[in-house]
């Protein structure tokens, strides 16, 4: 049995269906993400969890004890919020022993696991300052030391980085995957950043208007989407329905309802390469533009718009209003649902 | 005179201003400072404060005053901030309702409201005729014109101005540390105790302090329904200046010198604690 | 999580209860033709025919609008005056404008007024006149509030770029302020001058104490005559009230729409 189930859960604000019926198991020490666009449930699936707000419908398990009817306070669960959660009339060290002086921890040992928690997150000099005092990123720290201090079964962290500037961000990406396996602690992430969900996680789970789009480790999500959604959702898929993927390829009707086609799998060439297994189609270029150490076409399929990745070589460059043989190898093409 | 010359033009803009300030506030409050220090025979004397701290009449006003006041702020606290805590979680439509209800009353002041009190809970007060009909004893003996019974108009217009001062004060209690302590299982009380309160605390003495002043200084309502019956500072301090009896300017300044120094006084203290409290959480 | 707010919908209600019940009765009251028992005998006009025909009455609602409104326009305007002088010329004197302003929020109401009084009553200048010595006061009086007001909205509109701009287009200092600066705020100070407005509106301590006796408003006439017919009465006080509430609304309603207009001007 897993260490943590969802159980077929729903949840509902007045009238709207927020979550549409979630199923999701997680093993001890994972890291997951719960990755959506805003809007998609996965904030209020977390809340749900940690019993902040109550569901509709369904269960969760957590180390084979149903919690779904258990006080926020009784699940022994540690949070971090986007912001604003630290104490601001208590300085770090009092935001920390807080939690564990409910507990009645003895104060000598409350005093060595605030050390030992500060240590962690890197942020032992600031241990008298004061919330106000500190950077946006720092009180993120002290918020995610203030989390796992108490040892709690489950950490969840609500988007805990959305209001922490880019570079920043890369920086504090790392240091909360380091400190999840450190200690070994189950731990699900929400964000809507995707670079941030494949950097950080073991799997990543996908959800979009309250239901389950995908799950899956970040190399299957990325390279074999499942979805529309998720083929949109994830990289820069071509999705074409089937109407389009006929007219742009001249291949009979799929019996899906559309493909995803990753830019760089598309080859440009002057001529025709008649390779096995492929579509080989003329286009014309429409635009041309580079993104980084990438030539990103935008080539016209009889009609249909088609993005092409290259690298960039300059032996390779084409022009505006240039005709082109367009390849692709048909295993490249993934069929959605 | 180089540095006149050249801004006299710039200078000028604050002409008016400048002679508002100085002709009806400082020179009547030097004047007054002046004036409480003055002894029977024009000269300089401590007199009248020995008058003021010896005479019972004086002492039992400044009593009555403080007394009044500090119940008026203390109840009003407590009534505004469970009614401003409880708004902070109800529906925005009530809240917005609500809200209005405590703007529209909170011009509802001095003589209207008094007058009001007297329509409904004076000697010939509905309420007291009806409760003397039906026989309910606890209103139909209600007596308004006494300190205790005047109470319940101190608490009227303390309500929609502490309560309006306090809303703000509530939504910077933010959602996320209630949640963040629920999860350590912390008690409301204690998270109140703990982080709440200390957090609103700077807005709390602000309101006490407004509060204080507010009761302490008003003079319709006692002027209007106990007058001379009831000895209390802005009654006696009007008293001296335009009063019917005998006028005794001095003494009036003298005790707008007291009670100023008493509002100064709670206003220090309340200060005090909130300085206390605005530790660490200055931006 | 989500218990009842049982004890705060019953402590709402009953100071909800409380804050309407005097506004009701005396509204009641005012349409009463007798009322000794439970519910008034009958419901009656006459009060409000009489209150209206009644010149003196009148007379003084319209004293007591000229009393509130002339301070607050001459305090609006001298803060605003001195407030451009501070903002474009000498921004060090700023605290000390503001400690002026504050001042009067301390040495409120009686004080105020019984100070001015017998620094001037008796003094035989054109301020011994009561009607000239109750607009100051008021003046003083309405201070901080109008200070506080056209402070924020000077800031908000950020007079100082804004006039350097118009200086380099040719506009005069002066003349910029009057011709931009000031529109733009005009509608954030409407509202604080309502306010303040309903505010000398109210008052009756301080017209007591320095012109009770030679300038009648509305507020003294009904001291006055408060020994008279206690319904009559009430409609003169009903009266009075509709009238603060409609400016009160007035404002609640604006500063509504402003801080809606700036939310959406956010976005």
């Amino acid at each position: 049995m897993s260490y943590i189930e969802f159980k077929n859960v729903k949840k509902s604000f007045e009238d709207t269906e927020v979550l549409k019926g979630i199923s999701l198991s997680i093993e001890k020490g994972e890291f997951i993400s719960l990755l959506g666009p805003s809007g998609c449930g996965k904030s209020t699936l977390l809340r749900c969890l940690s019993g902040l707000e109550e569901v509709t419908e369904g269960s969760f398990i957590l180390d084979g004890r149903d919690i779904t009817k258990d006080a926020p306070q009784k699940r022994n669960i540690g949070m971090v919020f986007q912001q604003y959660s630290l104490f601001p009339n208590m300085n770090v060290e009092q935001n920390l022993a807080f939690g564990l002086e409910i507990k009645k921890v003895p104060k000598e040992q409350i005093k060595k696991e605030v050390q030992s928690a500060l240590e962690m997150v890197g942020l032992l000099d600031k241990k008298k300052a004061y919330p106000a005092n500190l950077s946006g990123g720092q009180q993120q720290r002290v918020a995610l030391a203030r989390a796992i201090v108490s040892k709690p079964k489950v950490l969840l962290l609500d988007e805990p980085l959305s209001a922490i500037d880019a570079k920043l961000r890369k920086n504090l990406q790392i240091e909360i995957r380091r400190i999840q396996k450190e200690l070994n602690i189950t731990t699900i992430f929400v964000t809507h950043d995707q670079d941030e969900a494949m950097l950080m996680s073991d799997r990543v789970c996908l959800l979009n208007e309250g239901k389950i789009e995908q799950v899956g480790s970040p190399v299957e999500i990325y390279t074999n989407p499942k979805t529309k959604f998720a083929a949109g959702f994830i990289g820069h898929y071509n999705v074409l329905d089937a109407d389009e993927f006929y007219r742009a390829f001249r291949d009979e009707k799929t019996k899906k309802s559309a493909i995803a086609i990753r830019p760089e799998t598309i080859q440009i060439s002057l001529e025709k390469q008649n390779h096995e297994n492929s579509y080989e189609v003329q286009g014309k270029i429409i635009e041309s533009r580079s993104v980084g150490s990438v030539l990103r076409y935008h080539v016209d399929l009889n009609g249909i718009n088609v993005r092409v990745d290259t690298l960039f070589r300059s032996f390779s460059l084409f022009e505006n209003g240039q005709d082109v043989w367009v390849s692709l190898e048909k295993r490249n093409c993934l069929e959605l649902i | 005179m180089e540095y006149l010359k050249k801004n006299g033009k710039k200078l000028c803009f604050f002409l008016p201003f400048l002679l508002l300030v100085i002709l009806f506030l400082l020179v009547p409050f030097v004047s007054m400072v002046k004036q409480s220090f003055t002894g029977s025979d024009g000269g300089f004397s401590i007199a009248c404060f020995q008058e003021i701290f010896t005479k019972t009449v004086y002492l039992k006003a400044i009593k009555n005053s403080i007394w009044i006041s500090i119940w008026a702020t203390v109840a009003g606290l407590i009534v505004d901030f469970f009614l401003a805590l409880s708004l902070t979680k109800a529906t925005k439509r009530k809240k917005n309702w609500y809200l209005s209800l405590l703007n529209l009353t909170s011009t509802f002041a001095g003589l209207p409201l008094t007058l009001s009190f007297i329509t409904i809970l004076g000697t010939a007060g509905v309420f007291v005729l009806i409760s003397q009909k039906i026989g309910f004893s606890a209103l139909a003996n209600y007596n308004l014109y006494s300190l205790n019974g005047m109470f319940i108009i101190y608490l009227y217009f303390q309500i929609p101005m502490g309560t309006l001062l306090l809303i703000p004060a509530f939504e910077e209690v933010k959602k996320e540390w209630r949640e963040a302590a629920v999860l350590m299982n912390c008690s409301p009380i204690r998270f109140w105790c703990k982080i709440g309160i200390p957090v609103m605390m700077p807005a709390i003495m602000g309101t006490t302090g407004m509060l204080f002043a507010n009761a302490l200084t008003a003079y319709t309502t006692p002027y209007l329904l106990v007058n001379n019956s009831i000895a209390l500072l802005p009654i006696k301090i009007a008293d001296m200046f335009v009063g019917d009896v005998r006028q005794r300017p001095e003494l009036g300044s003298a005790l707008s010198l007291v009670m100023l120094g008493i509002i100064v006084l709670v206003l220090g203290i309340t200060n005090l604690i909130k300085r206390k409290f605005e530790k660490g959480q200055s931006k | 999580m989500k218990k009842k707010n049982l004890i705060g919908n019953v402590w709402e209600f009953i100071i909800a209860l409380f804050l309407i019940l005097p506004l009701v009765v005396t509204f009641i009251y005012s349409f009463a033709g007798r009322w000794i028992s439970i519910l008034p005998e009958n419901l009656t006009f006459d009060f409000y025919k009489e209150k209206f025909s009644d010149g003196q009455f009148f007379a003084g609602i319209l004293r007591g609008i000229f009393a509130s409104a002339v301070p607050v326009i001459l305090t609006n305007v001298f803060v605003l005056l001195a407030l451009f002088a501070v903002i474009v010329y000498f921004p060090k004197v700023e605290k000390y404008m503001q400690l002026c302003c504050i001042i009067p929020t301390t040495i409120n109401g009686i004080i105020l007024a019984t100070s001015i009084l017998s620094t001037y009553a008796g003094s035989n200048t054109i301020f011994s006149n009561r009607i000239i010595m109750l607009i100051c006061a008021y003046c003083i009086f309405c201070l901080p509030l109008t200070y506080q007001g056209i402070r924020n909205s000077l800031y908000a509109v950020n007079t100082k770029r804004l006039l350097e701009a118009a200086s380099i287009l040719g506009a005069g200092e002066f003349y910029g302020f009057v011709r931009i600066i000031v529109p733009a705020v005009l509608p954030g100070l409407v509202n604080t001058a309502l306010t303040t407005f309903a505010g000398l509106f109210g008052d009756f301590a301080i017209i007591k104490i320095i012109a009770a006796s030679q300038f009648e408003t509305a507020q003294t006439y009904l001291y006055k005559n408060r020994n008279t017919d206690i319904q009559a009465f009430s409609a003169g006080v009903v009266i009075l009230l509709v009238l603060t509430m409609v400016i009160n609304l007035i404002v609640h309603k604006n500063a509504a729409k402003d801080s809606k207009r700036r939310k959406e001007e956010n976005v």
